[in-house]
Formats: C-alpha cells, sequence, structure tokens
C-alpha cells in the first residue's frame, strides 16, 4: 500500500532530480493539494513554494492560483479572516490585465488538475483562476462572516465564469450555492427555483457527487411547506447518491429529513429505523455533532411513544455530548478537534480528489456535510464564534432545564407509585390493628374482672382458687403483651415501606413476609372496595426459612403482585359475575439454591401481544388514572437488579396469571 | 344448653371466649366450639348434626371467607338453621349490607363489645 510517506518520499526524490522549474513546481503544487486535508503545516509549505516559483517563472495566474489554495489552508489552520487578503491579492492579479501567463503546455494543465482545453481558450486560464476565486470569496462571506448577499454576488460571479469556459462539470454546484444564499436570506421561493436548476444541471454532469446535497435542500423546503410526498421523494433521491458515492453526512442529512417526514405524519417506526441508520453511520466516522442531533431525534421519537424511559436516556446522552462540544472553546482544541473530524471522514478523500482536479466546491445541501461543518467552523470570525457559542449556551439551557422537568415528573411518578401502594398499606393496617386491639382491649377487661375475684376468694379464704385466677390473670396479660407487641409491628412495618429502604439485606423469615403482604394487600383492596371478596390460598413450605433480602423492596413487590392479582380477578368479575370465584393462590418452595414464591390469580390473565412489555415503565393496561405502571417496572428491578433473582409469568388471557419469583438463597 | 360455634383465624379467640363466658360456660348455660378456618367449620357441623344453634364468624379469613361460610350454613344446614352472626374488623356499610343481603342474622364489629354481644346472644336464643 502506498503511505503517505512513500508517496512524499517518491515526489520529492522525483522534484529533485528533475532540474525543470516547471516539473518543480508541478510537484510543489501536488504535494500541497495532498497534505491540505491532513497536515496544514506541510501543505502551506509546499504551496509558498509553488508560489515562489511561479513568481521566479513569471507565471502569475498560477501563482494566484496558489494563492488561493493557500488562502484556504490558512483558514483551515487560523482561521482568520485577515487571510482574506491573500485571496484580494490573487484577485487583483487575476483581474490585471495587463499580466498575462505565457501558453503552458497541456500536459502541465493536466497535471495541474486544470481543464486541458482551457489551453486552447483565450483568457481560459485567467477565467478558470477567476472562478475559483470568485468561489471562494463566496465561501468566506458565507461561512466566515454570514455575508449572504455578497457571497451570492461571488457565487453569481463564479458561475458566471464557468458558463463562459464552458466548464459545466460543477455548473450544478456553483447555482446550488447561489440557492443557498437566497435561503438564507429568507427567499425560499428563489432558493428553491435555483435547486432545480442546478439539479436539471446536474443530469448532464459527469460528477454529479455534491447534488445530493442540493436535493437535501430541495426536500428541506418541500418538507418546511408540508408536501410530504414531495420532500419524501428528495430525501430518496438525495439517499440514492449519496449512498452510491459514500457521501454520508449528506446520506445522514437525508435520513433525517425522511425521519422528519415520516414524524410530521405521526409514522413513528419508520422515523426511527431512519435515525437509527443515521446515528450509526455518524458513529462509525465520529461525527459528533450529528450524533447528537440523532439523539435528540431519538428523544422527541420515543417520547411521541410514550416510551418515556428511552426518550429521556437519549436526551441525557444529547446533553452529555452537547456539554462536551460546548466545553472545548479553546482554539486548540477546537482545531485538534476539527483535524481529527477532517482526517476521518470520507469526504477527506473526495475532497482531495477534488483539490487535485482543482476544483473546490462545497454544496451546502443545507446538511450537515462535514466539510460543511468544518467550513463553518473554520470560516467564523470571532464575532461569529461568539454568536454561535452563545446559541450553543442557549440551547444547553433550555436542553438542560428539559431534562430537569423530566427529572422531576419521573421522581413524582415513582413517588405517587408510592404513594399508592402506601395507601393500600394504611387501609390494610387499620384493620390489620382490630384484631391484636380485640384482645388487648378483652384481656385487660377479663383481667379487670379477674381481679375482683380474686378478692372475693381470698375473703372467702379459698386461697387455692384466688392462684388460680392468678395464673389466669397472668396468662392474660402475657397475651396482653403479645398483641400490644403485633399492633407495633404492624405500625413500625407501615413506617418502614413509607421509608427509604437503607439497602441492606437481613435475614427473613419468607413465609411471614408472604403472609403478612398478602393479608395487608388483600385487607387494603377491601378497605376500598367492599364489594370485594376472593379466595385465598396458601402454600407455605417450612422449609422456607430466612433468606437475606431487602425486606421493605421485597415487601414491595409481593404487594405490587399482590394487587395487580386481587386487581384482575375484580376485572374478571366485573366483566362475568355470575358463578365466578375470584381466587388467588400463594405458594413458597424451598429449592437447593433459592426460595421460589408463586402467586396465581384465576383473573383476567395478560394478553401475548402486551406480554413483552408488562415490566417496561409507564406501560399499564388500567384506565388512566388508575394506575402509574411503575409497579411491575419497580418489581423487577428489585428482584433482578437488587436481589440477582428472577422473575417470570406463566399467563393465559382470560385465564390466570402465574408469577414467579426466585431469589436465591 | 345451647352449643355456640365460633370461627375464626384468630386463635386467641378460644381462651377469649372461654374466659368472657366462664360463667355462663360455668353455669352450663352455654358450651362453645372453635374452628379456625371455614372448612374445619363446616366440617365440625357435619359431624354435629343438630347441635349447633349460633355461630359466630369473622369475615376475613384465609382459604373460604366468612361470607361463604354463611351462604352455605343458610343453604345446606337447616334443620334447625342456625343463627349466624358476622363478627368483623370491617365495620363499614357496604361489608354489612352483602352480609345482611346474604342472610346474617347480626353484625358486629371488632373489637368486640361483649356486653353487646351477650345482649345479643340473649335476644337471638331466648326471644
Amino acid at each position: 500500500m502506498c503511505t503517505a510517506q512513500n508517496f512524499a518520499d517518491s515526489v520529492r526524490h522525483v522534484a529533485l532530480q528533475e532540474k525543470n522549474d516547471t516539473a518543480q513546481l508541478i510537484e510543489y503544487h501536488r504535494l500541497g493539494d495532498y497534505y491540505n486535508t491532513q497536515n496544514y503545516d506541510s501543505s502551506e509549505k509546499y504551496y509558498l513554494l509553488e508560489i515562489a516559483v511561479s513568481r521566479k517563472l513569471r507565471l502569475p495566474l498560477l501563482q494566484a492560483l496558489a494563492m488561493n489554495e493557500l488562502c484556504y489552508v490558512q483558514f483551515q489552520r487560523h482561521r482568520d479572516p485577515s487571510s482574506l487578503r491573500t485571496l484580494l491579492d490573487a484577485l487583483n492579479i487575476a483581474e490585471d490585465e495587463h499580466t498575462a501567463d505565457p501558453p503552458l503546455p497541456a500536459s502541465v494543465f493536466r497535471r495541474l488538475g486544470i481543464p486541458e482545453s482551457l489551453s486552447r481558450q483565450q483568457n481560459g486560464l485567467r477565467n478558470f483562476t477567476l472562478e475559483n476565486i470568485h468561489t471562494q470569496l463566496g465561501h468566506i462571506y458565507n461561512f466566515g462572516l454570514g455575508q449572504y448577499g455578497k457571497a451570492l454576488r461571488e457565487y453569481s460571479l463564479s458561475r458566471d465564469y464557468m458558463v463562459r469556459i464552458g466548464d459545466s462539470t460543477y455548473l450544478y454546484g456553483a447555482i446550488s450555492n447561489m440557492g443557498e444564499m437566497y435561503k438564507a436570506m429568507g427567499n425560499q421561493q428563489k432558493a428553491l427555483e435555483l435547486f432545480m436548476e442546478a439539479y436539471s444541471s446536474s443530469l448532464h454532469s459527469s460528477d454529479r457527487k455534491w447534488i445530493s446535497g442540493t436535493l437535501n435542500s430541495i426536500g428541506n423546503i418541500e418538507l418546511h411547506r408540508k408536501n410530504l410526498a414531495a420532500a419524501k421523494s428528495w430525501f430518496l433521491k438525495a439517499l440514492d447518491i449519496s449512498s452510491a458515492t459514500h457521501t454520508v453526512p449528506n446520506q445522514i442529512t437525508a435520513e433525517d429529513g425522511l425521519a422528519d417526514c415520516y414524524l410530521e405524519e405521526g409514522n413513528l417506526d419508520p422515523a426511527l429505523r431512519y435515525v437509527r441508520t443515521a446515528l450509526a453511520q455518524a458513529n462509525s466516522l465520529n461525527l459528533t455533532r450529528s450524533i447528537n442531533t440523532q439523539y435528540e431525534y431519538l428523544s422527541r421519537i420515543f417520547e411521541q411513544k410514550k416510551q418515556y424511559d428511552s426518550a429521556y436516556y437519549n436526551l441525557a446522552r444529547s446533553v452529555k455530548l452537547k456539554e462536551a462540544l460546548t466545553g472545548e472553546q479553546s482554539n486548540e482544541q477546537l482545531q485538534s478537534m476539527l483535524d481529527r473530524e477532517r482526517q476521518r471522514t470520507a469526504d477527506a478523500e473526495a475532497a482531495r480528489e477534488k483539490f487535485q482536479n482543482r476544483v473546490r466546491l462545497y454544496v451546502m445541501g443545507g446538511s450537515l456535510l462535514i466539510l460543511l461543518v468544518v467550513s463553518i467552523l473554520l470560516w467564523k470570525n470571532n464575532r461569529n464564534r461568539q454568536t454561535a457559542n452563545r446559541m450553543l449556551q442557549e440551547q444547553k439551557q433550555n436542553l438542560e432545564s428539559t431534562l430537569a422537568q423530566l427529572r422531576n415528573t419521573q421522581a413524582q411518578l415513582v413517588q405517587s407509585e408510592k404513594m399508592a401502594s402506601l395507601a393500600v398499606l394504611t387501609a390494610g393496617i387499620a384493620h390489620e390493628i382490630q384484631n391484636p386491639l380485640n384482645f388487648i382491649n378483652n384481656f385487660a377487661e377479663v383481667n379487670i374482672e379477674l381481679s375482683e375475684e380474686i378478692k372475693q376468694e381470698l375473703d372467702a379464704g379459698h386461697s387455692a382458687a384466688a392462684l388460680q385466677l392468678n395464673d389466669d390473670i397472668a396468662r392474660n396479660m402475657t397475651k396482653i403483651a403479645f398483641h400490644g407487641k403485633r399492633a407495633d409491628s404492624i405500625v413500625k412495618n407501615m413506617l418502614q415501606h413509607s421509608r427509604k429502604s437503607t439497602g441492606k439485606k437481613l435475614p427473613t423469615d419468607i413465609n411471614a413476609l408472604v403472609d403478612e403482604c398478602l393479608r395487608l394487600s388483600y385487607h387494603g383492596l377491601r378497605a376500598r372496595d367492599k364489594n370485594f371478596n376472593a379466595i385465598m390460598e396458601t402454600h407455605f413450605d417450612p422449609k422456607a426459612g430466612k433468606i437475606d433480602v431487602v425486606d421493605q423492596e421485597i415487601g414491595r413487590v409481593l404487594l405490587n403482585l399482590f394487587n395487580n392479582a386481587f386487581y384482575a380477578v375484580q376485572q374478571k368479575k366485573l366483566q362475568q359475575n355470575g358463578s365466578y370465584q375470584p381466587a388467588i393462590s400463594v405458594r413458597t418452595e424451598r429449592e437447593e439454591r433459592s426460595v421460589v414464591i408463586y402467586v396465581h390469580d384465576n383473573g383476567t390473565g395478560i394478553p401475548a401481544k402486551v406480554l413483552d412489555k408488562i415490566y417496561q415503565p409507564f406501560f399499564t393496561t388500567k384506565p388512566t388514572g388508575e394506575g402509574t405502571g411503575l409497579g411491575l417496572s419497580m418489581s423487577y428491578d428489585i428482584i433482578t437488579k437488587g436481589h440477582g433473582g428472577t422473575l417470570e409469568v406463566k399467563t393465559e388471557e382470560g385465564q390466570y396469571a402465574n408469577f414467579r419469583i426466585e431469589l436465591p438463597a | 344448653m345451647m352449643n355456640i360455634l365460633v370461627v375464626d383465624d384468630e386463635k386467641d379467640m378460644q381462651l377469649l371466649f372461654e374466659q368472657r363466658f366462664r360463667k355462663e360456660i360455668r353455669e352450663g348455660q352455654l358450651r362453645f366450639a372453635f374452628a379456625i378456618t371455614g372448612d374445619e367449620a363446616l366440617y365440625y357441623l357435619n359431624k354435629h348434626p343438630h347441635e349447633i344453634v349460633l355461630i359466630l364468624s369473622d369475615i376475613n379469613m384465609p382459604g373460604m371467607s366468612g361470607l361463604e361460610l354463611l351462604q352455605r350454613i343458610k343453604r345446606d344446614f337447616l334443620d334447625p338453621p342456625p343463627v349466624v352472626m358476622m363478627v368483623t374488623a370491617y365495620g363499614d356499610s357496604e361489608n354489612y349490607r352483602q352480609a345482611m343481603s346474604l342472610g346474617a342474622d347480626d353484625f358486629l364489629t371488632k373489637p368486640i363489645d361483649f356486653t353487646q354481644l351477650k345482649e345479643k346472644l340473649n335476644t337471638a336464643l331466648h326471644g
């Protein structure tokens, strides 16, 4: 393989061997072209040498062409608009009719990348030089200074020269650049006319590569006018050409354009497909700004699909990227970033070809053409960079506040899910406490009576009877104390459920936990729906024993599953009534290395088509307001991520659902 | 001698009743049997036909609920049909309505007021 070093070496070798100055000039030119996408210092050096030789040989037009190239490279490196001076000097030379080049052989033209036919044309070289200088000036006014009116004039002059010399290969480029200027100045109609003209012109061109940018621009105008069918067709044309010519940034723009069309129609899946393709391409070339744009698209699409978790995730990635981008403010960082991007893009190769053909056309298809991006960054002066920074800052702030809102909403939803389950808990607990209270109050009252009886027996001298009664009192006191503690633990449990989990895994009696949560859930639901009733069956494996879990969290999972089970049977009852008997059954089993809990209900079951969604956050089949859709998602996370267990379900729509929790012991 | 069946999943109910009714038990007026599930209650009723004249049953029990037990008793045990009173922590009107519509003869809430219970028993058993 011919490496840059080998090539450079061999060229240098040739140049040194041939004492012929012209040959030397040509070699300097080719070296300058070779390096102008990779190594600005080397490139500048060779162009300067080329300028020196052309001055020595009294070839002012070639000198002017070389100065044009030099100007470009100097901008690449320093982004200093004072390099404009070089270009204006070149313009003066080229326009000076007192100076002219002596006729050069066609072979020299060819080796310098100038169309050979121009060697036979009157003023051919001059016109060619002026064409190139005016294009470059257009770029400076456009990208560097944002003076679109002046840029338009330059591009227009460039077009005139192209017509004059009969060079129609890149005529479409000049016309398209003019169109972009009208678009930038707000005249969409005129822009569209010129783009269409550029398109027709491109049909006769031998190098149509850059028309894809124009096609994207047309697509965007039609999209803006809501002519979606037309927009799609233009973007597809752009996609065809850019794919065939490997102009990846234009491909990405076309894909984004198509995604926009589908989004307008509300057709989310094709939009998603295109954006994913674009993201993969942007990633492969490390086009950071483009990657960021794709994340923003993804976030919007997922938001519309109501997959808020994914929307939030992509928005977060976009914000992170934007931060990384705006962080690189210093010149050196910007430059090295630009260098890396240039080096990595396929367009570097294309640009090199173009330079060697001595025609440079940066067609702004309104696209994120990497050259365009790089050029915009390169050609802006300080004032414009500050504007860009300010805009980015604003954007960043907007994104940050959106992100904060999203985070807030998520926290509220999680909180309301907790509150909902807390409400269920509270109702269940109120009733749970009535039972121990029953014993506390009544055994206490019994003891009051018994102590009276003791006194009577003692008065009557029946000490044996009195002692017996005393035993009864003592035993009742034990019961009182026992049920008092029971009430206490019920309340403590309720408080624990509402508190943040400590996250510590402690040995917990699984059967007891399951039983308690089942009762809580059942009573809680009964408290809210008086009509509700269900058979509950429990089969606890006595070998289940204790395992290390965070009991609040597993309790929450169990409550969630029980609540869901009760809801399902309740729904079925509403549908069927009659002889349908709601039934929930809970089973624990000790296995070799784990404990398994089964929660079975004979309710409405889960339809097959939503089965893969049930663990997704915010997914719920309950009507609005009846469930946040976070229960199973949180449960799934607690079991799998928190405890390294598994959560599965077997179900048949309309018949039953059987959830299986396995927890490592 | 009146035989009363108490159905409640709380095991301490037996100790409580035997103490709160110790006078009546000692005097041979009442005799209590206890079951901790609806199934056990039905089993007892089948094994001791015609004996039980009154049943006190909790509503919220694992397995068969008190209301289902109520239905079955009212359907299957007609000779003589025992009085069935529900004793429950859920003292709300909807529970009450449902129990009454299924044929319950009375409805009490926990914590149990034994004075009130004794009055109701008197009325039910002695007219």
